[in-house]
Parts: structure tokens; C-alpha cells; sequence
């Protein structure tokens, strides 16, 4: 893919639950480009339409109006079957709540989004061992869901949202579950594959204290985007709250 | 997923090992009351060689409906062309009573005297030719120590069986027991007692017709079924196989009697609480994973195939339930045998129990299946 062509690029979204005088308006006309590589945040108060427009992105809540991209492909552009395949394919997944299945062991679950894919139980599993070393689980690979705290968890959900490389990764409330030091090292972690992979990572979030790992940040409110603030070309951050 | 949440699987399973081991118990009792009408018939046909026909009043409708045919019947029949051999059956329902004063009901059989063909298959050569003592009958084994079972002997005011050389009078007329048989257990429950035509005949009160069936043997060569279209012919009276028998038999008792609705009502019962029960659980279990499965859904995985890993589960589940159930049934008609439980278990019913089994989980998983499909991806963000 050429670098040129943005990782999102989203023209006058607009999403409207409902119709007439009853119609809420989650997004008011949502324009963004986000290159890849980067870590973009999205901040707001709640309602504001942060979450609806990361299901737009991710393709799964369609939008009323506008046009939005993807790397270069047009998810609603696609039949219905055409985009589950492009989420299997180009969209990794990090909840708030982890969604482990509880009977699976870390490494099953983390290969869970290759077994989407088609690949073979055993392959994927084998595939998925060596990421979650990487991500410091190694000796936890076996251990259910149940059996892993909060960030091991997350970060067994980080690997299922990776292992099939897709080129977006849509984060809901990553952190909100953890406590500070765990979160930094995920959303640390996040931001390092971002960069590493030129991929595009969209996190969701109402922690402030992660502002600063952001490449790209994003303020909404009320379906739109009020502020954006990116990171400096010499490294500064993208929170002008912080001392870096 | 199912599998993880242990309580939940344990829960659908006994539910479904309930509804399995009740249908597939009560269509096993049922399968075995129904293969009961017929033993008195299938009993029949010891002695001299066996009958391929019996012959009947056109009204019969099964082995205990008792309309006679005249003694020339027989002769008329035996002229017939295709008869190798007719002989007359005797019988009737006669108060019996025993060494110690009780009135018994009976089946009075008389066979015939010369061949003693019609006499039951559980008895012996030896047994059987013990009918033609003076005043001999055989009584079935099983009601030694049952019905006919003496409550208190007149010598020693002790009760006993009924054994060989006691005396049981019937219409006033004293029979001694002269030998034994063993009969199938028998739907129908008068003890049948078995003596010649013609002694029955001077026991019973007199009637102008006295021979309920005609016992016939096809010549060599001659189609059964087209022997009896041509006594059907020339006499009138209804000929059948002995599987044409029992059947008849079978489908008049069970619509006479409301056995089949009955049962009926139990398995059907059996397999609405699987239903209902697999629903319950299967659809409370889709919705408190509804997040996992949204999950799915936004990670990429079609509607057919979360409807698959549905159907597998429901579909595991279903057959572990079975398999517990039937296996518990057969257990129970095993272990109750000995108590005389009219059961058998067939390929039949274990097909059924399946058949049923199974529907009761793909409707349950259907339910759950449709609320999954309806379930938007993007809700797992809501979660």
C-alpha cells in the first residue's frame, strides 16, 4: 500500500438513529484523516459519538451519510459478506471487557481471530504462541481467561487483535479496566505496533492520563469533532497538558 | 463456549437425559404391552404340526373376541381346496375354582383331540400328551404361584402353587392338572388353561356354536395368504396369518383401550420438557454471552457459521443427553424385568428417541440462533 493513501479518511459521516423529530444525531458531519503509523485517541464526554464512530470505521454499524475509507477500500461499499471478510481480514478488535471466551486457554483465544481466517486449530495456536511471548505471556499461554488478571487479559486480547495483522486496530476503553502502570504499557504497546507496522490504531478513551502516547488526538462532542491536536515532528506529544 | 459454563451444561444435559429416558422408557413399555396383545396367538401352534391360518366369524376383531362358528365349520373348511389340515379351537372365558374354594376366571382352550394341534408352544411333547389323561388340563407355569395360586391348603391351612395332581373344578365339572407350560407374559391376564375340544365342550355350557377358531395348514405349494382369500370366498369367515392375527389384535387393543394416546401424551410430554428445557437454557445461555457473540460478529465471523458452532453444541449436548437417557432407560426395563414391566426396546424406539431428541435441541437452537443473527456487532461496544 502506498503511503500516501491515508490509513482512515472519513468525509461528512453522519449517523442518525431514528427519523424525524425523534432522530438523534450521534455524528454531525465527521471529516478525519489519519495516516498510517499512527495512534489516534478519541476523547470526549460520553454520548458524544466516540464509540459510533469507531463502529463506523471498524464497519460494523452503518452510517447514514458520507463517505469513509479505509486504507484505500470503501467498507460500505462492499456487500455484507464482502465486509464481515474485510473485518476478518484488515480489523483487529480490543474491548473494554477483554470478550475471552471463558473455556479457551490464552493462546486458543489469542488465535481465535486466525481461526476466523480459516486457519487450522494447531497452526493458529502455533502461530499464536511466539506473539504472546512478546507480549510477556509466554508462561501464561496456557492459563484460562479466569486464571489471568486484567492486563494479562487485555494484552491476550491485544494478541488475538493482532496476530491476523490487520492494518486497523479499533480499541474501546482499553485501559479502563487497569490500573495506571498496566495501562501505559498497553497503550505503549499499542502504540509501538502502530509505528512499527504502519498500521492505523484508533483507541477509544476517557483516560486522560494515556493523552500523551497519542500520535493523533482527537477531542468530539456532541457528533463532532471540536479539537485535534498531533504530535509534534520533533516527538512532542499530541496532549499540550504534558511537560514532554 | 456452552462447555465453559459448566452449571449451564450440566443443567441442559439433565434436562435432556430426563426427556430422552422418558420417551424412550415409555415408548419402550409401550413397544412392549403392544408386543403382549398378540403372545396368546403367537403361544398357539405346539402339537402337531403348526397352522398357517386362523379362521374366524367375519366379526372378530381380535384373540378375545369370542364369536363362534358352528362344528360344521370345520368340515366345510377342511372340503375347501388348498387345506392340507383344519382343526376347531375351543374357547371361552369360565370361572375355575380352585383346591381351596376361590373363583378364578379363565381361558378355557380346547384343542383338538386327535392331533392336539393348537396347544401351546411352551409345552412339551410330553406335557402335551398328558392331555389325553382322563380329566387332564395344563396350566401356564406362571399363574402356579399366581392366580391360580392356592391361598389356603384344606389339609394343612397353609398356602401354596398350585402344582401337578391338584384338582380346580369348572362348571362343576372336577379337572385335574395333569402338566404344565410355559406362555410369553401376556397382555391380557386370565390364565389360559388348556384341555381337549372335547372335554371342553362337556365342561362348558351348552351353546349352538361352539368353535371359536379353525386351526388350517396350507398344502404344500399353496400361498397362505391366497388360501385364505379363497375360505374368505367360500365361506365367509375371516382367515389371517398369525402375524395378520397378532396385528389385528395389536391395532384393536390399542385403539380400544387408549394405550396409544395414553402413551402418547408421556412421550410427547417427554419431549416438550426436553424442548422446553434445552430452550430455556440454551436461550438464557445466548443471552448472557451475547457480548462473545457480538465479539464475533464484529471480528469477522458470518452469521452461518455462528449458527453452526451453535447447532454443533446444541447438537453434543443433545447426544450426550441421549445417550445418558436411553442408556438409563434400557437400565430401568432391565432392572425391572423381573418385576414383569412390559418392556422391550427396539431399533425403532431408539430412533425415535433420537429423532425426537434431536429436534427438541435444533428448535431450541434455532431460538437461540435467531437472536443471534438479529444481534448487531456493533452492540459489543455497548457492553
Amino acid at each position: 500500500m502506498s503511503a500516501r493513501v491515508p490509513a482512515i479518511r472519513c468525509v461528512g459521516v453522519t449517523k442518525e438513529y431514528g427519523r424525524g423529530d425523534t432522530a438523534v444525531h450521534a455524528l454531525r458531519g465527521v471529516d478525519l484523516d489519519v495516516p498510517p503509523g499512527t495512534l489516534a485517541m478519541l476523547f470526549g464526554p460520553s454520548g458524544c459519538g466516540k464509540t459510533t464512530l469507531i463502529s463506523v470505521l471498524a464497519g460494523i454499524l452503518d452510517m447514514t451519510a458520507g463517505n469513509v475509507e479505509i486504507f484505500g477500500t470503501a467498507p460500505f461499499q462492499l456487500s455484507d459478506a464482502a465486509r464481515t471478510e474485510w473485518r476478518s481480514r484488515d480489523v483487529g478488535f480490543v474491548f473494554q471487557q477483554y470478550n475471552l471466551l471463558p473455556s479457551l486457554t490464552a493462546v486458543e483465544n489469542a488465535a481465535v481471530s486466525l481461526m476466523i481466517r480459516g486457519v487450522d486449530w494447531n497452526a493458529a495456536t502455533r502461530r499464536a504462541r511466539p506473539l504472546l511471548e512478546e507480549l510477556g505471556l509466554g508462561d501464561r499461554a496456557d492459563a484460562r481467561p479466569r486464571e489471568l488478571s486484567g492486563g494479562q487479559q487485555q494484552r491476550v486480547a491485544i494478541a488475538r487483535a493482532l496476530l491476523h495483522e490487520p492494518r486497523l486496530i479499533v480499541c474501546d476503553e482499553p485501559t479502563s479496566a487497569l490500573d495506571h502502570a498496566t495501562g501505559e504499557k498497553v497503550v505503549e504497546l499499542l502504540r509501538s505496533i502502530a509505528v512499527r507496522e504502519g498500521r492505523a490504531v484508533l483507541v477509544v478513551t476517557h483516560d486522560d492520563r494515556i493523552r500523551r502516547y497519542a500520535d493523533l488526538a482527537l477531542h468530539m462532542d456532541d457528533g463532532r469533532i471540536v479539537e485535534r491536536a498531533a504530535r509534534a515532528s520533533n516527538g512532542a506529544s499530541a496532549d499540550p497538558t504534558d511537560a514532554h | 463456549m456452552l462447555v465453559g459454563d459448566r452449571l449451564k451444561h450440566i443443567s441442559l444435559v439433565a434436562g435432556l437425559v430426563f426427556a430422552s429416558l422418558l420417551v424412550v422408557q415409555q415408548a419402550s413399555i409401550f413397544t412392549g404391552y403392544a408386543g403382549r396383545t398378540g403372545s396368546w396367538i403367537t403361544d398357539t401352534g405346539g402339537g402337531d404340526g403348526s397352522h398357517d391360518l386362523w379362521v374366524m366369524d367375519d366379526q372378530v376383531e381380535m384373540s378375545e373376541d369370542i364369536k363362534p362358528l358352528l362344528e360344521s365349520s370345520t368340515l366345510r373348511i377342511r372340503s375347501i381346496d388348498g387345506v392340507a389340515w383344519a382343526v376347531p379351537l375351543f374357547k371361552q372365558y369360565l370361572r375355575a375354582r380352585t383346591p381351596d374354594g376361590r373363583l378364578v376366571t379363565v381361558r378355557l382352550i380346547g384343542i383338538d383331540d386327535a392331533s392336539l394341534a393348537g396347544g401351546p408352544r411352551g409345552a412339551s411333547r410330553e406335557e402335551l400328551a398328558a392331555l389325553r389323561q382322563d380329566r387332564a388340563i395344563l396350566v401356564p407355569r406362571a399363574h402356579l404361584d399366581g392366580a391360580l395360586r392356592i391361598e389356603r391348603d384344606p389339609a394343612t391351612g397353609a398356602p401354596r402353587p398350585l402344582a401337578v395332581g391338584d384338582t380346580i373344578s369348572i362348571n362343576d365339572h372336577e379337572l385335574r392338572v395333569a402338566g404344565t407350560f410355559d406362555a410369553a407374559p401376556d397382555f391380557f391376564w386370565d390364565p389360559v388353561i388348556y384341555t381337549t375340544v372335547s372335554r371342553a365342550l362337556a365342561i362348558a355350557p351348552p351353546e349352538r356354536r361352539q368353535t371359536a377358531f379353525v386351526l388350517v395348514r396350507a398344502k404344500e405349494g399353496v400361498d397362505p395368504k391366497d388360501l385364505a382369500a379363497r375360505i374368505h370366498q367360500v365361506t365367509g369367515f375371516r382367515a389371517l396369518t398369525t402375524d395378520g392375527f397378532v396385528d389385528r389384535t395389536r391395532e384393536y387393543v390399542l385403539r380400544q383401550t387408549g394405550i396409544l394416546i395414553n402413551f402418547g401424551i408421556t412421550i410427547a410430554l417427554g419431549f416438550v420438557i426436553g424442548t422446553l428445557v434445552a430452550a430455556q437454557t440454551l436461550y438464557s445461555f445466548v443471552l448472557e454471552n451475547q457480548r462473545f457473540f457480538a465479539a464475533l460478529k464484529a471480528m469477522g465471523v458470518p452469521n452461518r457459521r455462528i449458527a453452526r458452532m451453535i447447532a454443533v453444541q446444541v447438537l453434543v449436548v443433545g447426544l450426550v443427553g441421549y445417550g445418558i437417557g436411553a442408556g438409563l432407560a434400557a437400565a430401568s426395563g432391565y432392572a425391572f424385568s423381573g418385576a414383569g414391566l412390559a418392556f422391550e426396546i427396539t431399533f425403532a424406539t431408539l430412533a425415535l428417541g433420537l429423532v425426537a431428541l434431536v429436534t427438541s435441541c435444533l428448535v431450541a437452537g434455532l431460538l437461540g440462533v435467531r437472536r443471534v443473527m438479529r444481534l448487531e456487532p456493533a452492540s459489543v461496544f455497548k457492553s
